[in-house]
């Protein structure tokens, strides 16, 4: 069996940058390229601002409660209210996290308890930009009850179907709803009637209202109530986690918080993005491919290029391509790296600084390029061999579905991060760079981390050398998987 | 070819391919030396394109060696060839000035340089008004022109052309034939293949002349003629003069006193004339046709005759 020595090819730098210009700006001045890339990155902040946007479209509704028992009204409108300060008060201490600065947060924290959501909604309206204040509503109630504007159904049916409206503030309104509570052959019944059959907010209030009438009854019975048991329930015993690898004299002793969880998320969130990368570009460089052999290009570039100086000339522009599309999500990692460290609570930020470490940095940065060359490289030589899209989808299967089974290693590592399936991942090349990323916060032995490296680096190698030779027998042979068997039936062929 | 003179351009030696099993191009040779015209002739699948990648390097050849400007073509010459494959392309998203200063700048041209000599060549070659259209808004014949301004616009020494008139027009084609004679007026080396032999005709001195995979002929265009059957037309009122000339023709036919015959191989047409005058047969006209490459690449290919 006899096998070509493995040797660095020649290239010209020039040649291979130009190469590289040409992929790059070829993608990159493309509407699709950045619809691409930016599309998930818009889609998250469309995500984030749309309970803002629609709590700022969304119209207060006027209800009315017509109580013929003159039992429950009264407690309904007070159950209202208790909630929907309670919902205030939790959506304000989401929107302090990241308009308060951390020095802060204690006296708003003591204003809202103290004072209750209107002067704390105050507060945090000072501190909000006024070019975001523009657009963002500080959390209100979107349901108000009304006096009832007459003592009947029959007489309350004009203002729910728009024949006659309530006046609130002095301003006319629409009527939304009425509950009608009332009793039937000694059985409480509560009716509600409305003309906007899809809001349900009264409806569902008032069901929590029952049953809580109901548990208050049940406890009643039995000499309780539901005060004492609610104190009782705050009062219960809970679960403390510790961590006997670290030591008293740790921040916070040995004690687990939300600072030793958060580097695992963090190792999580990189194996998953450098996952994605090293999928989208690879998938780019195999289309690149593809689309220059279809098109016809590949042999009047190679008549003034080395194949080596094509090769990674598109291994190159495509990393640019890449980083090019990570920028919006850089971008947006380092700002809310910013922001959690000037707003977020202690535990983030301690959590955050321990995480992204600089031992992090650098091996994130090592196993991205290692990542992307080991990958990019296979996708390119698929791509010389394939003829058409639909070859190429056919020899890309099997490689998404070993990088769909290398990315299954992120939930493992954050579970079992001591898991000895995952610690043999981190040995596999083609899962050691999500698999290595993800362990770095439990600490392996640096041997570990390094020998990861050094079996990525040594694969990468050899999956360049091979996938060149692919490519060269793919592109200048002109014959695909045939001439790619020819070629291994003659490497393979016993030698005398 | 005269080896002695100035150095080769080209050198192929024993180059054989194949592929799959099957012999494409069987243990070919031949020289280029600089300022020629090669005409690379052959039927479809003579083995032509093959021969002219390996002679690029773009193929390895399982045997024999190629050697370009002196150099083995592993280390190609680059900036000194300009190559219009038989498969054409070019980026589609490119504009056409783009694309051709691309290919210019990867043979070496500075960028505004390469963007001027774009410009320039698009205007000589009457393209000037879609020099920023994309190649993919061009018609077939405009982007096959834009790509030859791309295989030439680095000025090469050595410029391959695998059948470069093939898709044009005749228009275009006398554009590109003028081309051809304008870029060799440079003294620069142009070999280019094509099955319409009337191509070569107009524009060689020489003939490489190629049939499954063997090179058949290769030599100047008049050695290549001479292999061609000779032609005559006679007018005469004789009744014995295919009798006369039984010995001297292939084929002879007559239609009143018009008499039309092929020569056998080594006849000359003097040869005719003397046997006529022997025989004191009275002609009213004698007119020898001038022999065609089709011909004597047909007769060629059909003996055999390996030169």
């Amino acid at each position: 069996m006899k096998f070509p020595a493995l040797k660095f090819p020649v290239m010209s730098p020039r040649r291979t940058l130009l190469i590289a210009r040409r992929d790059f700006l070829g993608y990159v001045k493309t509407w699709g390229f950045w619809l691409t890339a930016l599309g998930p990155f818009f889609g998250i902040l469309f995500g984030v601002l749309m309970p803002f946007l629609m709590a700022k479209s969304e119209p207060v509704l006027y209800a009315a409660i017509l109580d013929d028992t003159g039992m429950h009204g009264a407690a309904i409108e007070k159950q209202l209210e208790e909630e929907t300060e309670w919902r205030l008060a939790r959506d304000l201490r989401e929107l302090a996290k990241i308009t308060v600065p951390r020095a802060q947060k204690q006296e708003f924290e003591t204003l809202l308890k103290q004072q209750g959501s209107v002067p704390a909604r105050a507060y945090l309206k000072q501190k909000i930009p006024p070019v975001f204040a523009r657009f963002i509503k500080l959390p209100e109630s979107k349901l108000k009850f009304v006096p009832v504007p007459a003592q009947s159904m029959d007489a309350l049916t004009p203002y729910l179907t728009g024949g006659q409206q309530i006046s609130v503030d002095g301003a006319k309104q629409s009527l939304s709803g009425v509950l009608h509570l009332y009793q039937e052959d000694g059985v409480l019944k509560a009716d509600y009637w409305s003309t906007a059959t899809t809001k349900n907010a009264l409806i569902s209030l008032t069901n929590r209202y029952f049953r809580s009438q109901a548990q208050t009854n049940y406890l009643q019975s039995g000499g309780l109530n539901s005060v004492d048991l609610s104190a009782e329930r705050s009062d219960a015993v809970q679960v403390s986690s510790f961590n006997p690898a670290k030591t008293a004299e740790d921040e916070g002793g040995q004690k687990v918080t939300s600072k030793d969880r958060i580097p695992y998320y963090v190792a999580a969130a990189f194996s998953v993005i450098l996952w994605f990368t090293v999928f989208t570009g690879a998938y780019m460089l195999l289309v690149s491919m593809v689309e220059e052999k279809i098109n016809k290009v590949l042999e009047m570039l190679l008549a003034s290029t080395r194949f080596s100086e094509i090769f990674f000339g598109k291994l190159l522009g495509v990393a640019a391509l890449t980083l090019a599309s990570l920028l919006p999500w850089i971008i947006l990692g380092v700002g809310g790296f910013f922001m959690a460290m000037q707003f977020g609570d202690g535990a983030l930020a301690a959590g955050l600084a321990n995480a992204i470490s600089a031992k992090m940095l650098m091996f994130l940065v090592i196993f991205f390029v290692l990542g992307y060359v080991f990958y990019g490289s296979m996708f390119i030589a698929l791509g010389a061999l394939a003829e058409s899209m639909q070859d190429a989808s056919t020899l890309m299967t099997p490689m998404v579905l070993l990088l769909t089974a290398c990315i299954m290693v992120v939930p493992i590592g954050i579970a079992y991060p001591d898991s000895s399936l995952l610690a043999a991942a981190q040995w596999f090349p083609f899962s050691a760079p999500f698999a290595a990323l993800i362990r770095l916060p439990s600490d392996p032995p640096l041997w570990e981390t390094l020998g990861s490296v050094a079996v990525l680096v040594a694969s990468s190698v050899l999956v360049v050398w091979f996938s060149a030779r692919l490519f060269q027998h793919g592109v200048l042979s002109g014959g695909g998987m045939a001439s790619v068997k020819a070629w291994f039936g003659r490497k393979l062929k016993p030698t005398k | 070819m005269n080896i002695s003179s100035p150095p080769a351009v080209l050198s192929l030696n024993n180059i054989s391919k194949s592929f799959a099993g099957k012999a494409a191009v069987k243990d070919v040779s031949f020289e280029i030396t600089k300022g020629e015209i090669i005409g690379f002739l052959g039927p479809n699948g003579a083995g032509k394109t093959t021969t002219l990648r390996m002679a690029l390097g773009l193929i390895l050849p399982d045997s024999g060696s190629v050697r370009l400007f002196g150099e083995a073509s592993g280390e190609r010459a680059f900036g000194r060839i300009g190559f219009l494959p038989e498969e054409r392309g070019l980026y589609r998203k490119m504009s056409a000035r783009d694309a051709i200063a691309h290919i210019a700048r990867l043979n070496g041209m500075k960028k505004a340089a390469a963007l001027t000599q774009a410009d320039t060549m698009l205007d000589k070659y009457g393209l000037g008004d879609i020099k920023r259209k994309k190649i993919k808004t061009l018609s077939k014949g405009m982007a096959q022109k834009v790509q030859l301004i791309a295989a030439i616009a680095h000025d090469p020494e050595f410029l391959v052309l695998d059948e470069p008139f093939s898709g044009l027009d005749p228009v275009n084609q006398k554009l590109l034939e003028d081309m051809v004679k304008g870029i060799a007026a440079r003294g620069r080396t142009i070999i280019f293949s094509t099955h319409v032999m009337e191509h070569a005709e107009r524009l060689c001195s020489t003939i490489i002349l190629m049939s499954g995979g063997a090179k058949i002929y290769d030599g100047d265009l008049e050695g290549a003629l001479a292999h061609a059957p000779r032609r005559l037309v006679l007018h005469t009122g004789s009744k014995k003069v295919k009798t006369a000339l039984e010995a001297l023709v292939l084929s002879f036919s007559q239609d009143g006193p018009v008499c039309e015959m092929v020569l056998k191989p080594g006849v000359q047409a003097h040869d005719v004339l003397d046997i006529c005058i022997a025989k004191k047969i009275k002609l009213d006209k004698f007119e020898p046709e001038r022999p065609s490459l089709h011909d004597a690449f047909v007769t060629m290919v059909s003996s055999g005759d390996l030169s």
